[in-house]
């Protein structure tokens, strides 16, 4: 039995469970409260902060929580990265199914995340690099050189309107609001 | 030109919020909890629904009870979730906001001379509203001991002959006072027993923490005595669209219609556009601000008992109405020293009637970041409190 809120495979029978860990109501705070310190969230979920600091060490140990990454737009960056979109097909592997290769090209830096899809295709990876000839090489390289790839298709993206929630090249939300009405 | 004002409006005063909005509006840095209004832009999906009805031409008026799509997605929404059938063809009128749902009740309502019993503190338009329609509005005290909640017997007290209409406000502003089903049944004997009319506003009614909301109408007797009144601006974070709705008695509705008929005509059809849109899919934009509703209200109740303030928990709406004398301050002077020394508004309460004396009410429909940089200074101003030069009221 997994602990619950733990995020398990989703194609080995077994469920993709994310409600339940946001039952826990320090990850709840985490997603839906804003970027609150740890004693302000103590002081929203009505804990002590050590509290607080022991149940975000337990988050991390169980691996729910993974990390933080800030969300930028580096389209205001002068010297900005190349993204791009790439579909892969694979060839499963007896025992390991897509996993192996998954993995395997999971762990190259150029890649932000690997995603297994129902589809036309199997994997759905989003790479960035310094300059577009950086990651032409690393698809045909790296990626499209692996055993068991049979073929990709990279996108490169142009241009982001929204980013892990947050709106790109919108003025920061200056919405009128009165200080004081009834 | 003084003399040319009608006796009625030049008696009127001014709200009580206008003055602190004149000096808070010219202050930087204020972190406001004196706004009542949901923080939260409108949900997206609503807004684009008006965008596209703007594209598709849909820039005419509209019947006067309103567009009759709109008047069914009413009917639906009042019937799942507070158990009352209305017909959409003559028992549901769509109007420019609750504000004027009330005002087009009393005017229906009320000759001049009849008595409209209200409980208070309560919102700022309720008085004034009874007196443009030349009716005479007799406050009904709630206190913070009973959690705000309206009692049969203090309505008992307050009553006197004449009195045709009652007005309800739950959950209440500025309190957040809601009552339990036995003290609404309490209510509604009442109101059979002496003939009233009841304008029960349940505008905060989807923003209810503890329990569930029960609508007076529900009670035996009185669906055929009780205006519901609702709208859009809190629950949906729709204010600026000024759309809300009244259902009742066909007789009532029609009466209604003809003063809104020349009076407004319409509600705006662009805003009746995005309102269908919000009956029809914004449940779970609702319920997702309700969440974060409820977790800001426990931080702020706890956070200012805690800080030596007297503060219920308010079973809905997003207002807190602390008890601040422990700290030897009025109310005003309350309000005017914590803007003054850190920056925090919020508004004394008698800016909701007499009974509010003692009391300021904070909003908590702010972020909470926010929040809880505003509990920490009211800490710091609560420790260090000392009377201060306050204007003189308006």
């Amino acid at each position: 039995m997994q602990p619950p809120g733990l995020f398990l495979d989703g194609y080995e029978g077994e469920v993709y469970e994310t409600i339940p860990a946001l039952m826990n109501p320090i990850l709840k705070l985490l997603v839906e409260g804003g970027h609150l310190t740890p004693a302000q969230l103590a002081q929203v979920a009505g804990l002590s902060e050590a509290e607080v600091n022991r149940q975000l060490d337990q988050l991390k140990r169980d691996r729910i929580l993974l990390g933080w990454r800030p969300v930028l737009d580096l389209s205001k960056e002068t010297v900005s990265a190349v993204r791009a979109v790439i579909e892969v097909k694979i060839t499963p592997e007896r025992g390991g199914g897509f996993d192996r290769i998954a993995e395997r090209l999971s762990r190259f830096d150029e890649v932000e995340s690997c995603f297994l899809m129902s589809g036309g295709y199997d994997l759905l990876i989003f790479v960035n690099g310094p300059s577009l000839q950086k990651l032409a090489g690393f698809v045909s390289e790296k990626l499209a050189t692996l055993e068991g790839v049979v073929s990709t298709s990279t996108h490169f993206i142009l241009r982001s309107y929204k980013e892990g929630t947050f709106l790109m090249g919108v003025p920061a939300g200056e919405t009128e609001i009165l200080k004081v009405s009834p | 030109m003084k003399r040319f004002i009608a006796r009625h409006v030049a008696g009127l005063p001014k709200s009580g919020i206008r003055d602190f909005f004149e000096i808070v509006s010219k202050m930087k840095d204020v972190i406001s909890l004196g706004i009542g209004e949901p923080d939260f832009d409108t949900p997206w999906h609503i807004r684009e629904a008006a965008i596209y009805a703007l594209e598709k031409g849909k820039t005419h008026y509209t019947s006067n009870l309103g567009l009759i799509e709109l008047r069914r997605a009413i009917s639906r929404y009042v019937e799942q979730n507070y158990a009352l059938g209305y017909r959409p063809d003559d028992e549901v009128i769509v109007t420019v906001g609750v504000s004027e749902a009330i005002d087009l009740a009393l005017r229906a309502l009320v000759n001049p001379g009849d008595k409209v019993l209200y409980h208070q503190p309560c919102y700022v338009s309720y008085h004034p509203s009874v007196t443009l329609a030349h009716g005479v509005a007799i406050a009904v005290p709630t206190r913070a001991g009973d959690g705000f909640a309206l009692n049969a017997a203090d309505l008992e007290k307050a009553w006197q002959p004449g009195c045709k209409v009652l007005m309800l406000n739950l959950p209440c502003n500025p309190t957040g006072g809601t009552c339990d089903r036995a003290r609404l049944e309490g209510i509604a004997r009442f109101a059979v027993e002496k003939d009233l009319i009841v304008l029960s506003d349940e505008i905060y009614s989807e923003l209810v923490y503890d329990g569930t909301h029960t609508s007076i109408a529900v009670f035996p007797g009185m669906r055929e005595r009780t205006l519901f009144l609702h709208g859009f601006s809190k629950a949906f974070a729709m204010t600026g669209f000024r759309i809300g709705y009244a259902c009742g008695p066909a007789e009532l509705i029609d009466a209604m219609m003809k003063v809104h008929q020349y009076s407004m005509l319409c509600a705006p059809i662009l805003s009746q556009e995005a309102a269908i849109e919000a009956l029809v899919r914004g449940e779970d934009s609702v319920k997702s601000m309700r969440d974060q509703y409820h977790l800001r209200r426990d931080l702020v109740v706890g956070r200012l008992n805690a800080a030596g303030l007297s503060c219920g928990s308010p079973g809905g709406a997003f207002y807190v109405f602390p008890n601040v004398t422990s700290t030897g301050l009025s109310e005003r002077e309350f309000a005017y020293g914590l803007l003054d020394a850190q920056r925090v508004a919020v508004v004394p309460g008698t800016a909701f009637g007499e009974n509010g004396r003692g009391h300021v009410r904070a909003s908590f429909a702010t972020g909470l970041e926010h929040l809880v940089e505003a509990c920490d200074r009211i800490e710091r101003f609560v420790n260090t409190a000392k009377p201060c030069s306050v204007p003189s009221s308006s």
